[in-house]
């Protein structure tokens, strides 16, 4: 594994899936996880009563996890084709299994 | 079952909900399927996530003698991590930009 920057293939996959200029994908981006429940997740994971937490905060947290999320799917199919997640092979009915999210686990929560 | 352990359980069957259709929606784009048992442990992967973070970021902001979570914090997370990083700074950056264009709006007004 390359130490200093061990995801930097892998880390551009989800946002440059195609030459379509950024502005346009974030835009296209319908599928997220709501603002809302981002602050209830986190919320409920702080110990101090006290601690509030930001609007623009929560946004950012939501991206960290749309990416988290995104980055274990491609990782687990890149690890199946050996490499390339595009890749036309024949196994284009690719079943994702626990197996492959076990595989790929380990390294995704050290870049995270 | 106490009144908070519902809690848990809604709130992660909330997660696995929106977990399911953001891996739907990468396995379309790639051509595959994820299997169900696939996606819940991906949630439970992700829960245990929210946890490490919500108690890091409150860690951060308290280091630095805030109470209130800050997207400084957020950024901290990816510290170890500069391509990450580079991705949270430009959303940090856009939600500022987006702000003070709000701002500079309503005064105009």
């Amino acid at each position: 594994m390359p130490p200093k920057h061990p995801s930097k293939a892998n880390e551009e996959v989800p946002s440059h899936r195609n030459d379509e200029p950024k502005k346009i994908q974030e835009e296209e981006r319908k599928v997220k996880i709501p603002p809302e429940l981002i602050a209830k997740l986190v919320k409920n994971f702080l110990e101090d009563e006290g601690t509030k937490v930001s609007g623009a905060a929560i946004k950012t947290v939501g991206e960290y996890m749309h990416l988290f999320l995104t980055e274990a799917v491609y990782r687990a199919v890149s690890d199946r084709r050996d490499g390339d997640p595009w890749a036309k092979t024949t196994n284009s009915g690719l079943m994702l299994e626990v197996e492959d999210l076990e595989k790929i686990a380990p390294q995704l929560l050290l870049d995270f | 079952m106490s009144a908070d352990d519902t809690e848990q359980e809604r709130l992660k069957s909330a997660l696995w909900y929106h977990v399911g259709k953001l891996v739907d929606d990468a396995c379309l784009d790639l051509n595959v399927n994820a299997t169900p048992q696939f996606i819940g442990s991906l949630t439970e992967l992700a829960w245990v996530q929210f946890d490490n973070i919500a108690k890091d970021l409150e860690n951060f902001a308290k280091h630095a003698n805030r109470s209130t979570v800050s997207t400084a914090d957020v950024l901290l997370l990816a510290r170890k991590n500069p391509d990450l990083h580079g991705l949270l700074q430009k959303v940090v950056d856009d939600e500022a930009a987006e702000r003070a264009a709000k701002a500079a709006g309503k005064s105009r007004r």
